[in-house]
């Protein structure tokens, strides 16, 4: 995918890398996102502001 | 049109979010007190970027604190309000930034160019969003998003005013200020690319960055080996009026930018295209 800035030389490293992780990565959050299935944590402490 | 616009340069401890929320709403404040009626956080500002196990446990929908939070805020000051946060949608998570208007909606834009360790940890955002508010039509993008030309093109020509939120690191280690092999030129790029984008769309370039000591992951073998740099936040937030004056530039520390720009909405009814999940509170 082309750069909107010249990244040099080293931005085709940079592109290789981004390929690689895109499909080692969607496999490693796509597991996790089975798991997040689950009933979820969430933060539910009360939380107030002062008011202006 | 003359708007008011704030750029939020704020640094987010990591999983504190009660105190970051604090910390941004003293600077929302003062951006309310100068006038503003566009003000924007950086990403992820209130969960703190850095990589972690699984941000499921901070990840939020619209009707959770953060944006119930956000929400009266923008309504009381009449305040549109741009934050990047850990968004939540039944299973999947996404590093989003979170619009919310005066009139209490909110809308989501995902961010689309997951870099480094994000890939393992968020789902990537599908498409752009072009958000429509009372002084024009504003189009997002976060962080790495803006270094691909395809994000630009896809608002050129269709938006008022482009927003930018980031925690865009130095890539240099902090304490010797060794640059990194690969990534090292990519730092400074963070004060340059906003004003590139205000100039080539013609458009006001509102930029968030977060400031601050961080330490930056780049994985080497999926995440089994990922190399660590003691790094800081390259900070440089900025205000790019994009035709009429020099940007305003901010430091390396916590800092409010507040600068008037100019948006030029064209006469007439103006097609937006709504084309992300958004998603609508009560």
């Amino acid at each position: 995918m082309p750069f909107y800035v010249p990244v040099g030389p080293r931005g085709l490293i940079f592109q290789l890398g981004c390929w690689v992780y895109g499909i080692v990565g969607t496999l490693t959050y796509w597991r996790a996102s089975r798991r997040r299935g689950l009933p979820a944590l969430r933060l539910t402490t009360p939380f107030e502001f002062r008011e202006a | 049109m003359r708007v008011v616009v704030a750029s939020v340069q704020m640094s987010a401890r990591l999983l504190a979010v009660e105190e970051n929320l604090e910390r941004a709403d003293c600077l929302l404040r003062e951006a309310h007190l100068g006038g503003a009626r566009l003000a924007v956080l950086p990403e992820m500002f209130n969960t703190g970027y850095g990589f972690l196990p699984d941000y499921g446990p901070y990840a939020e929908g619209p009707n959770d604190r953060t944006l119930t939070h956000l929400r009266r805020r923008s309504q009381r000051w009449g305040l549109t309000i741009i934050a990047g946060i850990v968004e939540r949608e039944d299973r999947h998570i996404y590093d989003s930034l979170a619009v919310c208007q005066p009139d209490g909606s909110i809308q989501t834009y995902r961010k689309r160019h997951l870099v480094f360790w994000e890939r393992f940890r968020f789902r990537p955002g599908r498409s752009p969003l072009m958000v429509s508010t009372p002084f024009g039509n504003i189009g997002l993008a976060v962080c790495a998003d803006m270094i691909y030309r395809r994000v630009w093109d896809d608002y050129r020509r269709r938006i008022d005013l482009a927003v930018v939120s980031a925690a865009w690191p130095d890539f240099a280690n902090r304490h010797t200020g060794r640059r990194h092999w690969l990534m090292g030129h990519i730092g400074p790029m963070s004060a340059e690319i906003p004003a590139k984008v205000a100039g080539d769309l013609g458009v006001p370039v509102v930029f968030s960055n977060q400031c601050g000591a961080t330490h930056t992951t780049i994985p080497l073998l999926g995440m089994l080996i990922a190399e660590n740099i003691p790094d800081r936040f390259a900070g440089q937030s900025s205000i790019c009026d994009g035709r009429e004056s020099a940007p305003v530039v901010a430091g390396v520390d916590e800092e409010l930018l507040l600068a008037t720009v100019r948006v030029n909405r064209p006469q007439g009814a103006k097609t937006c295209h709504f084309m992300s999940p958004s998603a609508h509170a009560a």
